[in-house]
């Protein structure tokens, strides 16, 4: 169930984050240039997270903040700026990666057993020192067009919660929705990875 | 999945359930074979997104506010030429446009040309005006001399400076 988006717009309104988008909405370059200068490095971070590589992160962040400067005037505060500006990033990063087309994904046919045994014991952790880095970058790769499987909306839930660490009582708030409709969605989007995980060959226990 | 369990599973995972609600949701999980094969799929799942964290924050490269605003600035010129939206890519893909372009202007006029030339059409269709007709010597077998015949006849009189 969904809560009023116009309540916690409303109590949004009088935020100076507000105040500096309709500023940028009124064309005030120096608005524009601390929106930047506010979210760079965030954006600049999500991009690296999922297509870790400087020269294209670069170039998808360029992107991501000229789509913010042409969207802007459309953006109406039934979010927060930062759960829009997650929104255009990812999607940039999508698209960008299909567009790429080059970047062929491993599935079960190109792993052996032990590589699914590996896959299998991997922890709740980045930071397992049983992966080296070619595998870690392997599995990341997986990972990341397991995302593809899911809707956009839960795709930038399940990165919102798991890569940037928000809490559900965060994410409802940002995203002006019930604190119980976020993990319902969280829910079905974690099935769906799954699913597709299990679709993958990566999940050998029979699954829903 | 049980309801006891997907109510709280959010919780559970990040570890902010209270002790009880974690018993509770634990002695589920033993007696229930299917919640515990579901929780195992989302716990492995929830580890692998977390390879996409980064051990450390990134940054772009100082003057990345100039790029993008020089980004934005090419984008708006681009749109006040909406023609180039449909190539959109990089500069190759427009030279390229370009070149397709030139290239279908080139055939498309020496295709014209080569219809102008065409001898057949005209003639039979001059020989079918009777004005022309009356002005037109007899024809002969050289097919040339009836053209250059029928020329002059036509081009001639309209003042024209065709006097080859």
């Amino acid at each position: 169930m969904e809560q009023s988006g116009l309540g916690l717009a409303g109590a949004r309104a009088a935020s100076p984050e507000v105040a500096l988008v309709r500023r940028a909405q009124r064309g005030e370059e120096e608005a524009f240039r601390e929106i930047v200068a506010r979210y760079q490095g965030k954006v600049f971070s999500i991009i690296h997270g999922i297509i870790r590589n400087r020269n294209d992160s670069e170039d998808i962040a360029q992107q991501v903040f000229t789509k913010i400067y042409f969207s802007l005037g459309k953006f109406d505060f039934r979010s927060a700026l930062v759960t829009w500006i997650y929104k255009i990033t990812v999607n940039e990063c999508y698209d960008y990666l299909r567009k790429q087309k080059v970047r062929k994904l491993t599935y079960e046919s190109d792993l052996g057993e032990d590589d699914l045994r590996r896959i299998d014991n991997l922890p709740g952790s980045n930071r397992n020192p049983a992966l080296d880095v070619g595998r870690r970058t392997e599995l990341r790769q997986l990972v990341v067009k397991l995302l593809d499987k899911v809707s956009e909306e839960e795709r930038n839930l399940l990165i919102m919660k798991e890569v940037e660490g928000y809490q559900v009582e965060e994410l409802a708030r940002l995203l002006s929705m019930n604190e119980n409709t976020v993990k319902v969605k969280l829910f079905r989007a974690r099935q769906k990875v799954a699913k597709a995980a299990k679709k993958a060959g990566l999940l050998r226990s029979r699954i829903w | 999945m049980h309801k006891v369990v997907q109510s709280q599973i959010e919780a559970y995972l990040d570890g902010t359930l209270l002790p009880l609600e974690r018993r509770e949701v634990e002695s589920h999980l033993r007696g229930c074979a299917e919640c515990r094969r579901e929780m195992e799929a989302v716990e492995q799942t929830r580890g692998w997104l977390r390879l996409l964290v980064l051990e450390e924050p990134q940054a772009p490269a100082p003057g990345f506010y100039a790029r993008v605003r020089q980004r934005v600035e090419s984008e708006e010129a681009r749109r006040a030429w909406p023609f180039w939206q449909l190539f959109p890519g990089p500069t190759v893909t427009r030279q390229l446009a370009y070149a397709l372009i030139m290239l279908l202007v080139l055939l498309g006029s020496y295709v014209f040309t080569l219809e102008q030339t065409e001898p057949v059409p005209a003639v039979e269709v001059m020989l079918d005006a009777p004005v022309i007709r009356a002005e037109t010597p007899p024809l002969t077998s050289d097919t040339q001399a009836n053209r250059e015949r029928v020329m002059r006849a036509i081009v001639l009189p309209l003042g024209s400076t065709a006097g080859d």
